[in-house]
């Protein structure tokens, strides 16, 4: 372990980062249980729309991929309020991954840690592991608090509720990996709160701009598209051509952001 | 008169990115409603249906999306985020740029007043909130003149693009007030505030327009679906709006004038 990584920076890393961890557990686990009190409410609309629905033909229903029972299920509720708790997933991962390893280049001090008698390689991996294990952390306490709050509401099929905590677990690493890419690649990092917004957002609008014009090539731009919780819901597993291109992206950013921190000039204090 | 020059040609490459983008999504979201046109009607039975948290999540509640400006109006929320973003960046442009670059002594030194410094940020700044707004409104036009969509909506639109620009000035004078009070911190506030107010807009549309609720988000203050009902904007909330812009404008003026600069 002392091999691979320094204790020193990881204490110095986490320092900063435990607060995080405090921080982005409690909105995640808020916004998810202020959703979730208003699935009892939701829930009392399934009779109304059951009927209204006994009006179309079977066949109607079925190319429009409609299943009251799974629609009205906790999950069905869970795979729309998920847009939103993955849009603050997103920005929280992007922050975590950004505030660690654009630290040195937004105070101009990479010169004060470069020096320090330890490898770049050992560095990076330092970094990576307090900024991944913090991002570990988060997404276990938030599904401890997910799942109790699940049980509370008398949901079935844990497994589907899992599988959707997974999509949402993959679509954060993907932008963990693009906030360590665009750390090290832009030439100049100024603000670290704009780019995270910034990036977070657009690739949320591209998202939902994808859902209102109805364009299936849209969603292969956007990670926000990648794991559509209905296809969970009803194939009760994850799109394995999404899964396979999702660690083709996080295989290429990390490698990619690796070789060019061992390589690159680092700028300097005029 | 030089800083303005300076400061235009400073930010013109990003802006160009952000005109590309809200021109694109203006002129290629009208290019598919006249796709959507014609299964609309099928498709409105059906979603009024659903439960109203349904189509809040999805940005369409209290939206026609048969109607051209009920359509227009759920891709306007976004033209609405993309504007936010854009203003908070410049807003922190205008104070805690120098700052953070270490730049502050090249610019502050030079033979002129601080406040006047800082105001001719500002209004370069401003004039490029201004050009967003109207290439927003220039780009859905074209889009509908090119589509041969039927325009009795341009009144509807104004309105439109008037609340966009009161909000862009919202959020241009929290980044710049943000920046100025710590420019360390405060444009992570101001982003802050901008997702609460987005997540806050989500239940003020589900819980039945609670008025405390849309004081506490300014993306709601100007709610589009009243807009297109009533036909004109609140009053109120466009005094509320002008009034927290001077002041936070001002005050970051001032806060500037006296900050203590290494």
């Amino acid at each position: 372990m002392e091999r691979l990584i320094s204790m020193n920076i990881f204490k110095f890393e986490f320092k900063y980062l435990y607060k995080q961890i405090i921080i982005w557990t409690i909105s995640l686990s808020s916004i998810f249980i202020i959703f979730s009190a208003m699935f009892p409410a939701y829930h009392d609309n399934k009779d109304a729309v059951a009927q209204m629905f006994a009006t179309y033909p079977p066949e109607v229903l079925k190319a429009l991929g409609i299943d009251i029972n799974i629609i009205f299920s906790f999950n069905g509720f869970y795979s729309f309020i998920l847009t939103y708790i993955l849009l603050l997933a997103v920005i929280m991962s992007l922050y975590l991954s950004i505030s660690v390893f654009a630290r040195e280049k937004k105070n101009k001090t990479s010169d004060f840690l470069l020096v320090k008698p330890i490898s770049r390689q050992k560095i990076f991996l330092t970094k990576l592991a307090a900024s991944g294990l913090s991002l570990i952390i988060i997404n276990l306490l938030y599904l401890m608090i997910s799942l109790t709050m699940f049980d509370f509401l008398n949901g079935i099929n844990k497994n589907d509720f899992i599988l959707i905590f997974s999509s949402l677990f993959i679509v954060e690493i993907i932008f963990f990996a693009m906030g360590i890419f665009l750390s090290i690649m832009l030439p100049k990092i100024k603000n670290i709160g704009n780019i995270t917004t910034g990036v977070g957002f657009i690739f949320f609008i591209i998202g939902m701009v994808a859902g209102i014009l109805d364009q299936e090539w849209l969603n292969y731009l956007t990670p926000f598209k990648y794991f559509d919780s209905s296809y969970i819901l009803k194939h009760h597993a994850l799109d394995s051509k999404y899964i396979i291109l999702s660690i083709v992206i996080i295989s290429y950013l990390l490698s990619f952001s690796y070789i060019s921190y061992l390589k690159r000039d680092i700028d300097q204090v005029s | 008169m030089n800083i303005i020059k300076y400061e235009l040609k400073r930010h013109l490459k990003s802006f160009i990115f952000w005109a590309l983008g809200i021109s694109l999504l203006s002129v290629y979201g009208m290019l598919e409603y006249s796709g959507i046109n014609q299964t609309g009607v099928a498709m409105n039975e059906l979603m009024a249906a659903f439960p109203k948290i349904v189509l809040v999540i999805f940005g369409m509640s209290g939206f026609d999306i048969t109607e051209l400006i009920g359509y227009y109006g759920v891709l306007f929320i976004y033209i609405e985020i993309m504007m936010a973003i854009f203003a908070l960046n410049h807003g922190y442009n205008t104070t805690a740029l120098e700052i953070n670059d270490k730049t502050s002594e090249f610019i502050y030194t030079k033979p002129v007043a601080r406040g006047y410094v800082t105001l001719m940020k500002m209004l370069a700044s401003m004039f490029y909130i201004i050009l967003f707004v109207l290439i927003s409104y220039a780009s859905v036009i074209i889009g509908i003149k090119l589509n041969n969509l039927n325009n009795n909506v341009e009144n509807i639109l104004l309105l439109f693009h008037f609340s966009l620009l009161l909000i862009g000035l919202l959020f241009f004078s929290l980044g710049s007030f943000f920046g100025a009070i710590n420019e360390k911190k405060g444009t992570l506030i101001g982003n802050l505030i901008l997702l609460f107010s987005y997540i806050v807009g989500i239940f003020y549309d589900i819980i039945e327009h609670n008025q405390i609720i849309r004081l506490l988000s300014p993306l709601k203050y100007f709610d589009l679906v009243k807009i297109i009902n009533e036909k004109n904007i609140s009053i109120i909330y466009i005094v509320i709006t002008i009034v927290l812009i001077l002041v936070m404008l001002t005050a970051s003026n001032i806060i500037m004038k006296y900050k203590n600069l290494e």
